[in-house]
């Protein structure tokens, strides 16, 4: 989990350091941005909300109902 | 038509074991043949036949993938495309087709991948709508937490 902080802390858009964990969500998602915290089903999904330097963190935790 | 896509320079066994040096050099730049009894063994750069596999591989897939599509048949190499609208579907195929198509120009077969895990990731989150919907919903910036530690 603190290797997922660091990272939206740091570099949240950044594939070349997320070592394939990174999804960039497409229409009707896009914006959205997916970090595989592990292996099976744990995520975080964020936005980036540029203006205001944020990461916005829309869910995390288990995939639901999966 | 004939086209020769391949061509390359053959070298006898014994003069491949006298003149080493001098065919592997030539082998780093272009493969060479040599000829082992009737048998014919290709010695090349390693890194071009990574790049030739790696090109197989992907066109291989994206080939199947797409008579899938123009079949309208259910997908067996990218099951999850089910759960995408059918303008995504349309776009998830375009945008594979034009990617393979720059990837084998450049060997760059990274953003071929990023395609492929980004549309299988928006058909996970698509499959299960109470999670599209809240993470299609707008925020209310009076409701964020900042995340300590």
């Amino acid at each position: 989990m603190n290797e997922c902080k660091d990272f939206l802390r740091k570099t949240p858009a950044d594939r070349n350091r997320a070592a394939g964990r990174l999804k960039k969500l497409k229409p009707p998602l896009q914006g959205i941005l997916q970090y595989d915290v592990t292996k099976d089903d744990v995520r975080v999904w964020y936005r980036i909300d540029k203006n205001e330097y944020n990461v916005v963190i829309k869910y995390a935790g288990h995939h639901p109902n999966w | 038509m004939v086209s020769t896509v391949f061509s390359d320079s053959i070298v006898n066994a014994t003069d491949l074991r006298n003149n080493q040096k001098q065919w592997f050099e030539k082998a780093y730049i272009k493969p060479i043949t040599v000829n082992y009894g009737r048998r014919q063994l290709a010695i090349m750069n390693r890194e071009q036949v990574g790049r030739l596999y790696a090109a197989q591989h992907y066109s291989e897939l994206v080939l199947k993938a797409c008579e899938e599509f123009s079949e309208n048949s259910k997908s067996t190499i990218f099951p999850w495309i089910e759960y995408l609208s059918n303008e995504g579907k349309t776009k998830f195929h375009s945008e594979l087709l034009r990617q393979t198509i720059q990837s084998i120009i450049t060997g760059d077969w990274a953003k071929v991948e990023y395609i492929i895990d980004d549309w299988k990731a928006t058909a996970e989150v698509e499959r299960n709508p109470a999670l599209a919907a809240v993470l299609k919903s707008k925020e209310d910036p009076s409701q964020y937490v900042e995340i300590e530690g």
